[in-house]
């Protein structure tokens, strides 16, 4: 796809950018001329929007400009939560640009306060700014109301730190989290002055990276996306910095950048890969110019040297997740099938529990937080824990309590948040993730019924009232009987704490099973959305009745989560689409419009069925070059095992599974706390 | 240990709301070592009681709060640590113990004294307005309720569309000043300080409290536009500076005038 092609044939415009065809192209200004039948009234009043702001793009060189905050004051009554855009927080690095050789603008394509509590970004943040050299700003999506005031006023999208636009950087770099940002990261793109496609930025434009989990297969974005980081950041980071710098200084030309970067250990340049379809099926990724024919994910294997955020931003709009946090180890052991964090994090790398307590204290000295999470994909797994907690307790610099993000579901979690002092708050949650058995040792869940209902009386007899439960419907396999195990499962659990004496709260909250890139369930079909809509019916038929509670997740989001996130790049053109007309904050229920979408993919001549059907075991799927570790007959076993509903046990305990990480990427799991030497985690060979 | 805090926040941190200031005072006391002390129950909260709070947008330069600490120590401790611990954008001008069971501060206060940046308005116009403005006996402002953005629950009271109040009484003085003066603003002088064009006159208004009652700055000026012939004001673009804070018998520490104060 050629993007000039695309804004020729669709609009008949002669100008060569996307810059000056959204905003300023005036033939756009003409009622007649977009193609507005296929628009619903709401999109019209967003362009509607757009035409107001018509100016924008021909004011590209004021760009360079610095947003006076005059200006700025003036006007930010006239938006909610304007703090959003003001920045000046505890921690915030502020660098004189003429000091530093390499600006760097770290976006999150989400609203401020969910992008402050990402961790990924404070530690890239702190990685970045750690260097005399470089200087690394924030931006954040702007909220719909503020880009509508952006427009209009003339504004770029630009940083907290110096208020400058994003196309005044040399890099910019996007966090992706999760793949309904994918439409916020086009409009960072284009308020920030940036020309959208890859292909069409010449030598002063930034250079435009993505790092995160998503980027692990994020082929949607490949034309939008010079080069993505793939892996952990805290060097590769400061490697692609370093990259650029060279490059400056030699003055070739931009591609000669991202064949240099494609070098890089972890660096993926997705325009240095043709990849060949064949009746939508994807048959060949060839690597061009050097290129590796796979890209290995980085791993960063000593976690203790790793440099950490001791000082994190400390915003002052409450942020959602409003504690300080403290990464206990990266990975998890467990090796749950749906799980996509669970390959790409891999192997397990624990800190020391010194380090651990140190580096808490630390953080809640220089923040001011009275809480501090423990965070990692599976806490309750670290096993000098207690220790830590009741160290930090004992010795932090002002009272301040502790708490852990994700509890396994066994009793000892249970004593463990009783430990953390929330029994009397009555909220306990728990993570079955399926109702039946059979259903749990598909997913690798390793998780009885025994374990269960340990969880929930030691949970009812330690004061708590109310037990959340987490679960997911249409898994691989899944029968309307486990749909239903999911109420039986409420329902007797309900009973232990009636027969307890205690007068209990289930709150069962029930999401969509997307099928997801680099896991044993990534060839599975999605079910479907009407599919996911008759099982949520049927359970809440089921699961009524006094102290049962039913929420779930919004099935639109799953279902366009589930076309996106097995996507190949043709999907590049329906998200550009979308974004033309006006998606926007996808992940927000009351923001997403599905219909937008799908008729998007309807004009793409691209079938959201493709996207969402079971892949053949011999295809080629669309990020197979992206090589995460893992082996592709590690998956298959898996996917194999599951179906025979056959467990493979944690690799904590257990001998080594052989999945591919370690032998292959050179690295091992790294536990503390207990002598592991003899576990079979530690020995790599099968 | 009860204190009372007068802090400043700055303009740079103008568009915080009152609960964020709260978290960010609440958050400086931890750092500084003074932990505030926590309310009993169900959902623990800070012990702090903001006096008069800021509406989003209006910096104040002599703001109060009273916080109970749980720690009895030197008050000269806490001075120092605290002016260190507080955020960007804030500033710790004095701090001294009051009595636990002193009245609320909320209750005692008197008067606002603020001032207005008027952007759009020429000091002629400006001036015939706040003139006619002061010729009424009584100057009745419905008070629109603001939309709320989708992202947040209506209040309960989102059904009332307006409520009506005589913003006459409330206002004590108004008069246009040139923009030239010096702000009380001690943490740098320019907050109000425009660059290169000329600035926009200066309305300087002192708005009375009854018992907790008053009226906002933002309020008169939209009944200037409204009522009194301003034109080509739109009330949002001012900008908003509280100065001052009266209370009745000059509170329990030294001087009224904020210029005699002793600093830390």
């Amino acid at each position: 796809m050629r993007p000039a092609d695309i804004m020729n044939g669709k609009d008949g415009c002669d100008h060569p950018g996307i810059w000056s065809c959204i905003l300023g192209c005036a033939r756009i200004q003409d009622p007649g001329h977009y193609p507005s039948n296929h628009l619903r009234p709401s999109e019209q009043v967003r362009l509607a929007t757009w035409k107001r702001a018509a100016c924008v793009g021909k004011l590209r060189e004021r760009y360079q400009e610095i947003i006076s905050w005059e200006e700025l004051r003036k006007h930010l009554n006239k938006v909610t939560k304007p703090a959003r855009y003001t920045g000046g927080e505890l921690n915030s690095v502020r660098k004189d640009p003429s000091s530093v050789s390499v600006r760097f603008a770290l976006v999150f394509p989400d609203v401020y306060e969910v992008g402050m509590s990402h961790l990924g970004s404070q530690i890239i943040y702190h990685v970045l700014n750690s260097r005399d050299d470089t200087a690394c700003e924030r931006a954040y999506s702007p909220w719909p109301d503020m880009e509508e005031l952006s427009r209009r006023r003339g504004w770029p999208l630009f940083t907290l730190e110096s208020r400058s636009p994003l196309n005044s950087f040399d890099i910019v770099g996007f966090s992706l989290a999760y793949e309904l940002t994918y439409s916020n990261v086009l409009a960072a793109l284009d308020l920030g002055g940036i020309p959208l496609f890859s292909a069409e930025r010449t030598g002063e434009d930034p250079l435009v990276i993505a790092g995160g989990p998503v980027s692990m297969a994020a082929e949607p974005l490949a034309e939008f996306i010079d080069a993505f980081a793939l892996g952990d950041g805290e060097e590769l980071a400061g490697d692609i910095v370093d990259c650029y710098k060279k490059w400056r200084a030699s003055g070739k030309p931009r591609p000669e950048l991202l064949e240099s970067l494609a070098d890089i250990e972890g660096v993926y340049v997705p325009s240095l890969y043709d990849v060949r379809y064949s009746d939508g099926f994807v048959v060949e990724v060839r690597p061009k110019a050097g290129a590796p024919e796979r890209v290995r994910r980085r791993i960063f294997n000593d976690l203790e040297k790793a440099p950490y955020p001791e000082r994190p931003v400390v915003p002052f709009l409450e942020p959602v997740h409003d504690r300080a946090m403290v990464e206990i180890f990266r990975g998890c052991t467990r090796g749950c099938r749906f799980c996509q964090a669970g390959t790409l994090y891999r192997p397990v790398r624990e800190r020391k529990p010194e380090t651990v307590s140190r580096v808490a204290r630390k953080i809640l000295a220089a923040s001011g937080y009275d809480e501090v999470s423990l965070v990692s994909l599976s806490s309750a797994d670290y096993s000098p824990i207690r220790q830590v907690i009741e160290d930090i307790v004992a010795h932090s610099p002002c009272p301040a309590r502790v708490s852990l993000p994700s509890l396994r579901v066994d009793s000892f979690s249970v004593e463990l948040s009783k430990l953390l002092g929330e029994a009397g708050h009555g909220g306990l949650t728990l993570a079955p993730e399926a109702g039946s058995q059979r259903m749990r040792d598909v997913i690798n869940k390793n998780v009885t019924e025994e374990d269960i209902m340990d969880a929930a009386k030691a949970a009812f007899s330690s004061g708590f009232t109310r037990i959340k439960l987490y679960f997911m419907i249409g898994l691989p396999g899944e029968t309307d009987e486990d749909v239903l195990a999911i109420a039986d499962l409420a329902y007797r659990i309900r009973q232990l704490g009636r027969d307890m004496g205690v007068k209990p709260t289930i709150a069962v909250s029930v999401s969509g099973f997307v099928p997801k890139p680099h896991t044993a369930f990534q060839w599975e079909p999605f079910v479907g959305r009407d599919e996911i809509e008759r099982r949520q019916s049927l359970l809440y038929k089921r699961l009524r009745g006094p102290g049962l509670e039913l929420r779930y997740h919004d099935s639109r989001q799953t279902y366009l989560e589930a076309i996106l996130s097995r996507g190949d790049r043709r999907l590049g053109r329906v998200v550009f689409e979308a974004y033309r007309r006006g998606a926007r904050f996808d992940s927000w229920p009351d923001m997403l419009d599905l219909d937008l979408w799908l008729t998007c993919m309807k004009e793409s001549s691209l079938e959201p069925d493709f996207f969402t059907r079971e892949r053949g075991e011999d295809e080629i799927l669309p990020w197979d070059h992206l090589d995460p570790g893992v082996t592709k007959e590690f998956l298959l076993a898996e996917r194999a095992k599951a179906r025979r509903a056959e467990k493979t046990p944690d690799c904590r305990e257990a001998p080594c599974h052989g999945c591919g990480v370690c032998p292959r990427f050179g690295v091992a799991p790294v536990l503390t706390g207990k002598d592991s030497a003899s576990k079979g985690a530690r020995d790599p060979a099968r | 240990m009860k204190v009372r805090i007068r802090y400043e926040k700055g303009d740079e941190q103008r568009f915080l709301g009152h609960l964020e200031v709260m978290r960010a005072l609440v958050m400086a006391l931890a750092r500084a070592g003074w932990p505030v002390e926590m309310t009993k129950g169900y959902t623990p909260r800070p012990k702090v009681e903001m006096v008069a709070p800021l509406p989003v947008g209006t910096a104040g330069f002599n703001e109060v709060a009273d916080v109970y600490l749980s720690e009895d120590r030197p008050i000269e401790e806490l001075a120092r640590s605290l002016a260190k611990a507080m955020p960007p954008g804030f500033k710790l001008k004095e701090v001294w113990r009051i009595s636990p069971d002193e009245t609320a501060l909320e209750r005692r206060i008197t008067a606002s004294t603020y001032r207005v940046l008027v952007y759009g308005a020429e000091h002629a116009s400006l001036k015939r307005a706040v003139d006619r403005f002061l010729d009424r006996e009584e100057a009745k402002y419905a008070r629109e309720i603001p939309d709320h953005a989708p992202e947040t629950p209506k209040p309960p009271d989102a059904s009332r569309k307006s409520r009506e109040i005589d913003l006459r009484p409330f206002v004590s003085r108004i008069e246009v000043t040139s923009g030239d003066e010096p702000a009380l603003s001690s943490a740098d002088g320019t907050a109000l300080a425009t660059s290169g064009e000329v600035s926009p006159p200066l309305l300087k208004m002192v708005l009375r409290h009854f018992e907790g009652r008053t009226v906002r700055p933002a309020w008169v000026l939209e009944y200037l536009v409204k009522h009194c012939g301003l034109e080509g004001v739109d009330p949002r673009e001012s900008v908003v500076d509280r100065e001052w804070l009266d209370w009745g018998d000059g509170g329990s520490h030294g001087s009224r005038d904020p210029r005699k104060r002793r600093q830390v």
